[in-house]
């Protein structure tokens, strides 16, 4: 049964992927909670299932929200882009905020290292993401969606493919050079200490 | 800011770049770019980071954020619980996440407990590679390696390690105090050398050594940690392959600044990596200790890069002070090309070796390296972590014990020491006394107790020392040491720093006791020479020859409270065994008790009393079950009193405390427990144990509450060799303790005895180390393998049933389990290739050994031989080869018809003991197992022409069991090592 406060998610949903923008703030602290829950299942079938599963948070986001609240989605691709964005916009403001108590706000570094290109701090190598991300959509904004739907909404490039609207091959090239810009831009953005 | 034009033309050119195969690339970026250089350079950045073709965003945010989102926290509070363990305070950060100092429920004690951060666990292949590191490592049990209790996950998904707990500081921290004295440097580098080689040796490569990763304990213990988590780092194999290796090294985000000054070049170009790599590090190691600097540091990360991939050697800058034969091992350990390089840990360490001999002759003794560390608080518990400074290796039982135990639970399957065994294969002159005869271990038959904590101090380092005693003043010690089958006496002082003297050279003979005069002027040792009877001698040392006392004197000897006689045991082939006492010069001898028929006195060691009025000599007896007691012989009227109602399975050596409350012995309650020591407490004859390690303690020489004993740590390797190809042997696994027998089945299985929880277990293995699988457990000691022609079943001989018998199961699983026999003693078992019968021997009943055979589905069994042993069928099933009765000086092997009958022929191969000959196909020749120098290896032995001939290439270590493969190409053996060493135990 849906309550108050998921038909208030509905809405607000509906609303900022109709290009409301302010509809967007006042999903985030509703959104949170769900999320959080979802992200400590995860672990815990990560642990059951002994080993990663690449299962998008978003998918199972999305089949919550379109089963408990009566969502009237066009379509799955319509919400996996707007699940992506409020994806990258919850943990970039979450990194931001970690980051801020941890440095006292002092951001001096960014140390990329190893696997999947995350290091030892997630929250700096995140933002320094998020800023390369807005300097890519600014040249390709193509590129940056594709990154947005890839990286923090967990689509497969088959499913970005139907969600931009582009052929799969296309997909894969983009991606692949984004990728490669992106690392090249967080590569040079290494200040020393 | 970029344009949008200029956005798409790099677009364009980096998608058309993408479709040439790299070789053409650059061509092709000459012809388009040829107007816009920067065009290019941005074209071939976006190449280069696309060909590192890593992990890079591949796994969705999520994966790393979801603990951020779970809300877990950055560090856990005190009081935490993370599963089974519960956090105690963190101890800070590591390379790969925070550890934490915690109480673990299940093992009973504190660890150390390190949280992976999520994000290095992100890539399942290299999470999956790391913990099959891990899990390797954590069968790594040697004393220098940080024990890893535990690999896995908790609740939440977080991959964990838990390992032991290391008072101390890091190298790291003692670095920031000043440089080392070469003596010192030495001392840490031979104990992180010896951690490395002992996991090269079962395949694994730190790969991140650093002063980081050393820890330097304040008894002068050095562990190394991190086994195995290079690997969560690396690039797979497959990555290595398609980078570019010139590009990969300055464009990839892998690696952290201020580990690239240990790296090696291989390392650094990602290529394959082995152990020439931490032979480099070490290099750097030691030239970090000596001069305080790396020899590669640099204004920038990548000009240290730079000059370590350069070709030129590494600019060396060392002290004055330093020894050019140093200067020549870091240079050597330090060459650019791995192939210069030292090639094996053993070798580097071999140099450093005799180095360091050198050194602490030319400074008349050696120094213990000893961080120097201030008391500083640890906040668990109001604990310090240094309590006291110490100015020698001292190893207080406690922690000692707590180490042992921790590698014991860490490698259940191969702890713990095997007490007779060890004593079969390594005292020589055991043959000749015990036959092999084992009882079941029984349940200890009076209350005991565990001494706490006596402090015990290791006292010398060579690895090979074979008996010791102290002085009565407790000043000296006087230890023979054993080197290429030879063995030389040396004296050394107990203050520090101590100092030594070799009083008899290198020698071929055995010393079997040492005993200091009353006043400390003489020295009197029994020694064997060529495997002679005992002779006694005397030594005013220094500088003087020794006396020779008496001949037939075939123990150590105790001398009487005056000084002015000795008791000592003769034994004299096939009749008896005689407790005797002689003047101190070797006059007017008597006997004072004798044993026959199969009872025996011990020819390992005696005492007597302060009091002088009794002798004590452990005796064997056969009924019920094979035991030793201890008894008191009475000097004046020979009577004769059991001490303590306990019984033992093998008493060594022993000694008076001086009140005469306390008798301190090294023995073992079973054939599988190792040599501890005990104190016996009289008159009421409770015992209580001193030592409880799985290391052999052979050997009580007291002083006051000075207790000298040897301590002997055994290591083993199992190796398959390919004869005809020099070096051609591989080595497939290692452990601790020893193991005892060893087949290779028809369907191409290794199968072998080692220690199992306490017991002896029969394993199979695949000769490539894989697929190991347990096939018996739970009964009793299992041993001596032998498999059927036809694959399907191993025969063995086994305790289970309370005696010792041949048994036979199901080969690949241990399934089905059949009694063969039912006499007590029966051991060695071979098959017939046709699979119908098994041939033993029979040890239990008398002292004459007697071959048998049984049919393999069960029923009677029949003579085959008298007075021999350790039968093998020939593959035609037409001979048996046997060893002659231990108690013969024989070097012959009999071979015997199979259905019967006398001997038709002998053949003479060195007598090695506990080593059964092995045929090959062809039914004309045997192998054999010869010991030369101090190592062995394997010969044939043609029965027609009478020729031998060398088959294996080892020059190291002792091969105590070796069995052909089904097509005779190859020989899996098992090859050990024993380190032993002088040790002072302090009675509290």
């Amino acid at each position: 049964m849906a309550t108050r406060s998921s038909d208030g998610i509905t809405q607000l949903l509906e609303r900022w992927s109709n290009g409301e923008e302010k509809a967007r703030d006042e999903l985030m602290p509703l959104v949170y909670n769900d999320l959080h829950q979802l992200a400590v299942t995860y672990l815990r079938r990560e642990r059951r299932e002994h080993t990663l599963q690449p299962t998008a948070l978003v998918n199972e986001l999305f089949l919550k929200f379109s089963e408990q609240h009566r969502m009237s989605w066009q379509n799955r691709a319509q919400f996996f882009g707007v699940a992506a964005q409020l994806m990258r916009r919850i943990l970039v403001d979450y990194a931001r905020a970690h980051y801020a108590t941890k440095r006292g706000g002092d951001r001096f570094c960014v140390s990329l290292r190893n696997i999947a290109a995350f290091g030892a701090e997630p929250d700096a190598d995140l933002l320094a993401l998020h800023d390369a991300l807005n300097g890519l959509g600014e040249v390709d904004e193509v590129q940056a969606r594709i990154v947005e739907l890839k990286f923090f909404g967990g689509l497969t490039i088959k499913e970005i493919a139907e969600v931009v609207g582009i052929s799969h091959a296309s997909v894969e090239r983009e991606w692949k050079m984004a990728k490669a810009y992106l690392k090249r831009e967080l590569t040079r953005t290494k200040k020393p200490s | 800011m970029i344009t949008h034009d200029r956005w798409q033309r790099i677009k364009a050119i980096f998608n058309s770049a993408q479709d040439r195969p790299p070789a053409e690339r650059s061509d092709f970026l000459n012809e388009v770019c040829g107007d816009d250089p920067s065009v290019r350079e941005e074209v071939e950045a976006l190449l280069t980071a696309d060909a590192a073709n890593d992990d890079f965003l591949n796994s969705p945010a999520y994966e790393f954020a979801a603990g951020m989102l779970a809300g877990e926290p950055a560090e856990f509070p005190a009081g935490e619980k993370i599963g089974r363990f519960e956090i105690l305070c963190s101890l800070g950060a590591g390379g790969m996440g925070q550890i934490y100092l915690a109480h673990d429920e299940n093992l009973g004690r504190k660890i150390a407990l390190k949280l992976i951060a999520r994000e290095f666990a992100t890539d399942a292949r290299r999470v999956h590679r790391f913990e099959q590191e891990a899990r390797a490592a954590s069968a790594l049990n040697h004393p220098n390696v940080c024990v890893i209790h535990d690999v896995g996950r908790t609740e939440t998904g977080r991959h964990f390690i838990a390992m032991e707990y290391i008072q101390g500081i890091t190298l790291r921290d003692q670095l920031a105090r000043g440089t080392f004295k070469p003596l010192e440097a030495l001392q840490v580098a031979l104990q992180v050398g010896a951690a490395l080689a002992s996991a090269h040796a079962i395949g694994i490569v730190h790969r991140d050594i650093k002063p980081e990763n050393i820890m330097l304990r304040p008894d002068g213990y050095i562990k190394v940690v991190d086994f195995g988590l290079a690997k969560l780092t690396e690039a797979l194999p497959e990555q290595r392959m398609l980078a570019d290796a010139s590009t990969q090294v300055l464009t990839e985000p892998r690696t952290l600044m201020g580990t690239v000054k240990y790296m090696s070049p291989e390392q650094l170009r990602e290529g394959p990596v082995d152990e020439r790599t931490d032979i480099w590090t070490l290099g750097i190691l030691l030239y970090e200790m000596l001069t305080g600097a790396t020899p590669f540091e640099a204004r920038s990360r990548n000009d240290s890069v730079a000059s370590i991939l350069a070709p030129e050697p590494a600019q060396l800058a060392f002290p004055e002070e330093i020894p050019l034969k140093l200067r020549e091992i870091v240079k050597k350990a330090l060459e650019k090309d791995c192939d210069e390089r030292y090639q094996t840990v053993l070798k580097l360490t071999a140099d450093l070796t005799s180095l360091k001999k050198e050194l602490e002759h030319s400074t008349g003794g050696y120094s213990a390296i000893v961080p120097v560390i201030h008391p500083s608080p640890v906040p668990y518990g109001g604990e310090r972590i240094f309590t006291r400074l110490k100015t020698q290796a001292i190893l207080t039982a406690d922690s000692l014990f707590a180490e042992i135990r921790a590698h014991k639970t860490a490698t259940a399957i191969f702890a713990g020491a095997s007490g007779v065994l060890a004593f079969l294969l390594f005292l020589p002159a055991a043959a000749r006394w015990v036959n092999g005869v084992f009882d079941p271990a029984k349940p200890p038959d009076q209350v005991k107790s565990t001494v706490p904590s006596w402090p015990m101090r290791q006292f010398t380092h060579s690895g090979t020392s074979v008996s010791a005693a102290i002085s009565p003043d407790g000043k000296l010690v006087a230890h023979a040491e054993e080197q290429n089958g030879k063995q030389r006496l040396l004296v050394t002082g107990t203050a520090t720093p101590g100092w030594t003297v070799a009083v008899r050279p290198e020698d071929k003979v055995k010393y079997l006791g040492i005993t200091f005069s009353r006043d400390g002027t003489y020295i009197y040792f029994t020694r064997t020479e060529n495997n002679s009877a005992g002779i006694l001698y005397r030594l005013a040392w220094p500088g003087n020859a020794p006396v020779q006392i008496k001949k037939g004197v075939d123990s150590p000897i105790s001398l009487s409270p005056a000084g002015d006689r000795f008791a000592f045991v003769r034994f004299t082939r096939g009749t008896e065994y005689a407790l005797m006492l002689a003047n101190i010069d070797g006059s007017n001898e008597e006997v004072l008790a004798t044993r026959k028929d199969g009872d025996k006195l011990s020819v390992y060691g005696l005492a007597w009393s302060p009091d002088g009025k009794t002798v004590v000599c452990p005796e064997s007896r056969w009924k019920p079950d094979y035991h030793q007691n201890l008894i008191a012989f009475d000097v004046n009227n020979k009577s004769e009193e059991v001490i303590g109602g306990k019984s033992w399975f093998q008493i060594l050596q022993l000694g008076w405390q001086d009140d005469m409350k306390g008798l301190i012995i090294s023995a073992n309650e079973s054939s599988s427990s190792p040599f501890s020591l005990w104190r016996i407490n009289l008159p009421d004859g409770t015992v209580q144990q001193i030592t409880s390690d799985p290391a052999e303690y052979q050997g009580v020489s007291i002083s006051g509450d000075k207790i000298v004993t040897v301590r002997t740590n055994l290591t083993w390797d199992l190796w398959i060799a390919t004869p005809g190809e020099s070096q051609a042997a591989t080595h497939i696994m290692s452990g601790n303790g020893v193991y005892y027998g060893l087949a290779w089945t028809s369907r191409g299985r290794i199968v072998y005895s080692s220690m199992a929880r306490d017991k002896l277990n029969i394993s199979r293995i695949n000769p490539d180390g894989t697929d190991i699988v347990q096939l018996t457990s739970d009964a009793g000691d299992n041993y001596t393998p032998a498999a059927s022609a036809d694959g399907r079943y191993i025969v063995f001989t086994s305790s289970r049933n309370g005696s010792y018998n041949i048994w036979r199961m199901n080969a690949d699983d241990g399934s089905d389990p059949v009694r063969l026999t039912d006499t007590n003693g029966n051991f060695y078992p071979s098959v017939s290739s046709d699979n119908e019968w098994v041939a033993y021997d029979n040890q239990a009943t008398d002292t004459k050994m007697s071959v048998w055979k049984v049919p393999m589905r069960g029923g009677k069994p029949v003579k085959i031989a008298d007075k021999y042993r350790m039968p093998v069928i020939s593959p035609d099933n037409q001979l048996v080869a046997c060893r002659y009765d231990e108690d013969s000086d024989a070097d012959d092997v009999a071979i015997f018809p199979a259905r019967g009958g006398r001997a038709l022929r002998y053949v003479k191969v060195p007598k090695q003991e506990f080593q059964w000959v092995r045929w090959f196909g062809d039914s004309r020749h045997l192998s054999f197992v010869k010991n030369d120098n101090g190592y062995s290896n394997i010969w044939s032995y043609d029965l027609d022409t009478g020729a031998e001939k060398q088959l294996t290439n080892f020059n190291s270590d002792q091969i105590y069991s070796y069995a052909w493969s089904p097509d005779y190409k190859q020989v899996a053996c098992q090859r050990g090592t024993k380190i032993s060493d002088v040790t002072i135990i302090s009675e509290r």
